[in-house]
């Protein structure tokens, strides 16, 4: 009886997922505080030096005196200070890239708890979840996820066996304690909210629009929005609330919903997109909706992402959907195995292939030649990267929709999310003829040297 | 060398929980379960501490029903320390349980030629607006508290100090606000256009440059 409890808890706290989510947080979370500090720039040393309004003998007035600890107050020279804030802009920078990401993570989360426990005025919610998701992160095992040291493993990987590295994962308690974390944040405001009078009467909304310190538009424009302030007032109350139901046990959400019992956790965080998007877009409320929306990224499990890639994959030809191991709908980008650029290049195109439409085939085998590309000799393969779109099931591979060279690789941008905002860029006039001709140049040279890795353009 | 064609991304072999540790593969060790049962545990306690905590923090301060007050009376203190030393202390009154009706524009003024002269005027608009949310946040959370009597006179002098103003000067920071109304049901288009501040001017400090300045 109590062995399998114990297995349950276990199992519960310790069973791995993917760590995407929190890699992601990461990145937003970096992003997110290198922002809002940069807006800090002029008032740093006016805010958190002695030199500043809050010297050390006003300390007691701002801050509490028990249970308080900051490296400001060793550190209260403006220089000094102003020195500590340009290595917690350093450290975001390195949390973006995932240069050392497990170190950086910690130094800019503990410069971001000195910087706050210095001086409480300028804090608000945001600067809450900031502090909140920063612990996390700090605590997580996986926050390596998208990282230079994690694309340095891929790249050994790769060049080892041409795969690439299982998708990183890691246990589930942060992932719990982060979940933990929204349902009290909003259950707390949803009640605070319900033990005044405004927000059950509907009028709250169209006040906070009204108040000119926090609307970004004006008085005339939130006039019209403030028409729907009873529903949208009600909305949020009912809202918060529902973050509770993520602590409906999975097997109940299951028997309840069968299939669809995800989508619990998916709507309540498009709920969260449209109310904190709306907050954002319609009011100044500092970083509050930015460091909400990093947060939910952390959210994202296995699941999660495999349907979102589903989705996104909706409008591809063929059955992409879900289908790791069919390739209906993918796209082959036959490469030369024997060039180190080539071999360079399809590992580029492979990290960017997010959305896992990419089928990587190395057309010095003839068994990949004889499977993909029946109809073209290796010589006229050898000459320019060939992409191929697979048909499919009752059509013949030879013919499928082939593109090569600059063709080639503008058709893979519109499937390479990183590169979609390069994609419209390559149809502009006079940029087809460039790129033809820079490509052919390119893969002219790359024949001249083909002997590994050592072979640089 | 790539021989690839197949699906590029390597499968996650599935091995029992027990045998896959915390963080990855089990390392080979004598007393590798004892360590990873140790740890482990302790990381679910942990966790457990952290959850009690949290909700514990961040209960309403306006809720005085029974249980709200028994659990804020009876959390351990250790608790609060734990929150605060993490700086993980939270309450969630964004907004709420009213959002914020009174609205100020803060002016620093200087007091030359017999009359206060407005140097400076802050609200939205008049602060850059990357600047505008924590400049008016720090100023609405000294506006109504006499405890930080002596933190505004420090901001006037550290203005003074920053800008080109001698000593001895008197400056001062005045209040002008209004309070937004607050209707039993929501109001029409028309009321919000008919409906006028009445506008109120308070001194929230004054003090003089200092020397140095």
């Amino acid at each position: 009886m109590i062995l399998p409890l114990l297995h349950a808890i276990w199992h519960f706290f310790h069973r791995r997922m993917t760590a995407t989510g929190f890699g992601l947080m990461r990145i937003g979370w970096g992003l997110t505080v290198f922002l809002f500090m940069l807006g800090e720039w002029q008032d740093v040393t006016r805010y958190y030096s002695a030199a500043g309004f809050v010297p050390p003998h006003l300390e007691p007035v701002v801050l509490r005196t028990f249970d308080h600890w900051t490296l400001l107050d060793t550190i209260t020279d403006p220089q000094a200070v102003f020195m500590t804030y340009l290595l917690l802009l350093a450290a975001c920078l390195c949390m973006i890239v995932g240069f050392l990401p497990r170190l950086s993570t910690i130094v800019a989360v503990l410069l971001i708890f000195s910087f706050h426990e210095r001086n409480f005025l300028p804090l608000g919610g945001g600067e809450t979840v900031m502090r909140l998701l920063g612990f996390l992160l700090m605590i997580a095992p996986g926050t390596t996820a998208f990282s230079l040291h994690r694309l340095r493993k891929q790249w050994r990987q790769f060049r080892a066996s041409g795969k690439l590295l299982a998708p990183k994962t890691m246990p589930a308690w942060p992932y719990l304690l982060l979940v933990w974390q929204f349902i009290v944040l909003y259950t707390m405001s949803g009640w605070d909210k319900v033990l005044g009078t405004m927000w059950v009467r509907g009028t709250a909304v169209a006040s906070a629009l009204h108040h000119p310190q926090f609307a970004r538009f004006p008085p005339w424009f939130m006039d019209q929005v403030s028409v729907a302030t009873v529903p949208i007032s009600l909305a949020t109350i009912v809202w918060e609330f529902s973050w509770l139901l993520l602590l409906l046990p999975a097997r109940w959400k299951r028997a309840l919903l069968r299939g669809y019992a995800p989508w619990i956790k998916r709507i309540i965080i498009a709920g969260g997109l449209l109310f904190h998007g709306a907050i954002f877009l319609l009011m100044d409320a500092g970083s509050f909706s930015m460091m909400l929306f990093t947060g939910y990224l952390g959210l994202l499990t296995d699941e999660d992402i495999r349907d979102l890639r589903g989705f996104l994959n909706r409008g591809v030809r063929g059955p992409v959907r879900r289908s790791a191991g069919r390739e209906g709908g993918k796209i082959v980008v036959l490469f030369d195995g024997i060039c180190g650029l080539c071999r360079r290049s399809i590992f580029a195109v492979m990290m960017m292939d997010w959305l896992h439409r990419i089928v990587p085939a190395d057309f010095r085998s003839a068994a990949i030649r004889k499977k993909y590309v029946p109809d073209i000799t290796e010589k006229t393969l050898d000459r320019s990267m060939h992409v191929r779109f697979l048909p499919k099931r009752k059509q013949a591979i030879s013919e499928a929709r082939t593109l090569a060279g600059f063709d080639g690789f503008r058709a893979l941008t519109w499937r390479l999310p990183p590169l979609w905002p390069v994609a419209p860029l390559l149809y502009l006039p006079g940029i087809t003829w460039i790129g033809r001709r820079t490509y052919a140049r390119i893969a002219q040279r790359r024949n001249r040297c083909r002997h590994g890795e050592e072979c640089r353009m | 060398m790539p021989r690839s064609g197949s699906s590029p991304y390597q499968l996650p072999r599935k091995r029992p929980v027990a045998a896959r540790g915390l963080y990855g593969p089990a390392r080979s060790c004598k007393l590798g379960w004892l360590w990873r049962g140790i740890v482990g545990w302790s990381i679910i306690l942990f966790c457990l501490w952290h959850m009690t905590a949290v909700v514990l923090y961040s209960l309403p301060d306006e809720a005085q029903d029974r249980p709200t007050l028994f659990l804020r009376r009876h959390t351990p203190w250790i608790m609060k320390r734990y929150l605060l030393r993490t700086s993980q202390w939270q309450q969630w009154d964004l907004f709420s349980p009213n959002p914020l009706r009174q609205v100020t524009v803060y002016s620093i003024e200087a007091f030359a030629h017999g009359d206060w002269r407005t140097l400076v005027t802050l609200q939205p608009g008049t602060v850059a607006w990357w600047r505008d949310a924590d400049e008016l946040k720090l100023l609405r959370n000294m506006q109504d508290s006499a405890t930080y009597q002596p933190v505004l006179e420090e901001y006037l002098r550290d203005f003074c100090r920053r800008h080109p103003l001698s000593a001895g000067n008197a400056v001062r920071l005045a209040y002008d606000s209004y309070v937004l109304p607050y209707p039993d049901r929501p109001m029409s288009i028309r009321e919000w256009r008919d409906w006028k501040p009445s506008w109120v001017r308070e001194i929230g400090a004054a003090t003089y440059c200092p020397s140095s300045s």
